[in-house]
């Protein structure tokens, strides 16, 4: 084998595939829900929105299957994050029944599709139809996924929107025990990770801890079947 | 006499080259046209590389730069080995289609309006895709049978992407088991008229890039067997439903770990 020949074969192993290390997934976990808790010690949860104490919830559940401490107190809402009417009013939005039209996302999709997914009453087919648009549009549309809404939002509504339908990746996931989705939410969290660690982006870390939480937790389910 | 263009994602193919080297060694097939889409694309370079990443650099060093000189060190059966086995003369595409005097075209994408243009003179009755990209209506319309395409893994359960994986992940070796899938396109992802399948049989202690190599070799002789067959009036495609498969997406190196443990786990079975 010649030299050129040789230094090309390892330069092209080299170029081993790079992503998120679950190291720093982890790190960023146990500092983001340290602060939060904190924060809910001094406050209360009642200086949380509803949907923040929705996301703070599905947290305490989940954060000690990461070995993570929570406050040793029960949470309850105040308020529920979403209503029938709510919901009712959503759902008689939609296109034909989809939450996604020409790459055109119906705002609160991801929340309401999380709200069906945990009801006793849902609608296997409805899900299932909406749960594959939004993988094929993740999957094709990758950082330019989820960006445009039916109406106008702001960058930390958008930003919301987007956490949120990786938390759904990942249940959807866990429910179906398929690896399609939970390979979707990895990329998707990954980029919504970069986004996040940009310098100046007034996001809140919240919607992200809530995705990566719900990922790893289900990352450890799913290997372990 | 059937007439046959080749669609091929780069001049340097390894895999273009043998099916065209193959094609003209058939008596009862025609080669009429070669279209070749051309690398130096920043649009396709900037698309790819969002989708393939690091994958990209070493897609380029291998496939372009090294070509059969990536596999020297490698033991089992391989393109290059076989590209040996069957006398494929060194070059590129043009080469053997200049030698052949074969029309040679190339494009900036296989669905633009160089490429129809292309078709449209040479009037194949088929056309074998070897890669390059997505064909679209304006193409898939023209030929007389389709545009056939071999697909890394066993139709239809497992479409799209990283399927060799995909069937390791989902503890599928045993049940599916790992083969190239020679069908028609269509507009859906794998979703076409099935005419053959090569399966292998994967060896304990085997790694997905083995399985790969293996895999290509069959890509190669599934392709011409289909195209024989198909000239000779005797291979029939059979529809596949939509609800009989799923289709995949590029794989995460973390679920790639997870698959790969599982790759050894069902081998040893």
């Amino acid at each position: 084998m010649g030299v050129a020949q040789k230094i090309l074969l390892s330069l092209s192993d080299s170029f081993s595939e790079s992503y998120l290390q679950p190291e720093r997934i982890d790190r960023f976990i146990h500092k983001e829900s340290h602060i939060l808790f904190q924060k809910l010690v001094q406050n209360g949860i009642e200086s949380f929105s509803s949907k923040e104490q929705e996301i703070l919830l599905r947290l305490n559940r989940q954060l000690p299957l990461l070995n993570v401490d929570v406050i040793p107190v029960e949470l309850k809402l105040e308020k529920k994050e979403i209503t029938v009417e709510e919901f009712e009013a959503w759902q008689a939005a939609l296109e034909k029944g989809r939450v996604i039209n020409k790459g055109v996302l119906l705002p609160r999709s991801a929340s309401m599709l999380l709200m069906v997914l945990t009801s006793t009453e849902r609608d296997s087919d409805f899900i299932e139809e909406n749960m594959d648009l939004l993988l094929r549009h993740v999957e094709v549309k990758r950082e330019q996924a989820l960006q445009k809404y039916t109406e106008p939002l702001s960058k930390k509504a958008i930003w919301e929107e987007r956490c949120t339908v990786g938390v759904l990746f990942s249940a959807f996931a866990r429910q179906k025990k398929d690896w399609r989705f939970l390979n979707a939410a990895l990329k998707l969290n990954e980029w919504l990770w970069k986004e996040y660690h940009r310098p100046f982006n007034g996001l809140p870390s919240l919607p992200l801890l809530a995705a990566l939480v719900e990922q790893e937790v289900v990352f450890k389910e799913l290997q372990s079947c | 006499m059937l007439k046959v263009m080749l669609f091929a994602p780069i001049h340097t193919s390894l895999y273009s080259r043998l099916v065209l080297h193959g094609l003209l060694q058939e008596s009862q097939v025609q080669v009429v046209g070669v279209a070749v889409r051309t690398p130096w694309n920043m649009k396709r370079i900037r698309s790819e590389w969002k989708r393939d990443g690091n994958r990209l650099a070493q897609k380029f060093i291998r496939k372009y730069l090294l070509r059969e000189k990536a596999f020297t060190q490698v033991r089992i059966e391989n393109l290059a080995s076989y590209a040996a086995s069957v006398y494929l003369p060194e070059g590129t595409l043009r080469d053997l289609a200049e030698k052949a005097s074969v029309p040679y075209c190339v494009c900036r994408d296989l669905s633009d309006q160089t490429c129809e243009a292309f078709v449209k003179q040479n009037t194949p009755d088929l056309i074998a895709f070897t890669g390059g990209g997505l064909i679209r209506k304006n193409i898939l319309q023209l030929p007389t049978y389709g545009v056939l395409n071999c697909h890394t893994g066993i139709l239809p359960p497992y479409r799209g992407m990283d399927v060799v994986e995909w069937t390791a992940l989902e503890n599928a070796v045993q049940k599916v088991g790992f083969g190239a899938t020679l069908h028609y396109m269509d507009k859906g992802v794998d979703t076409g008229p099935i005419l053959l399948v090569h399966s292998i049989q994967p060896h304990a202690g085997e790694s997905f890039s083995e399985i790969r190599m293996r895999l290509e070799v069959e890509m190669v002789r599934g392709m011409l067997e289909g195209i024989r067959g198909i000239a000779a009036g005797v291979l029939e495609a059979h529809a596949q439903a939509a609800q009989d498969g799923r289709q995949y997406f590029v794989m995460h190196p973390r679920v790639k770990a997870v698959a790969e443990q599982r790759l050894q786990v069902q081998l040893k079975k």
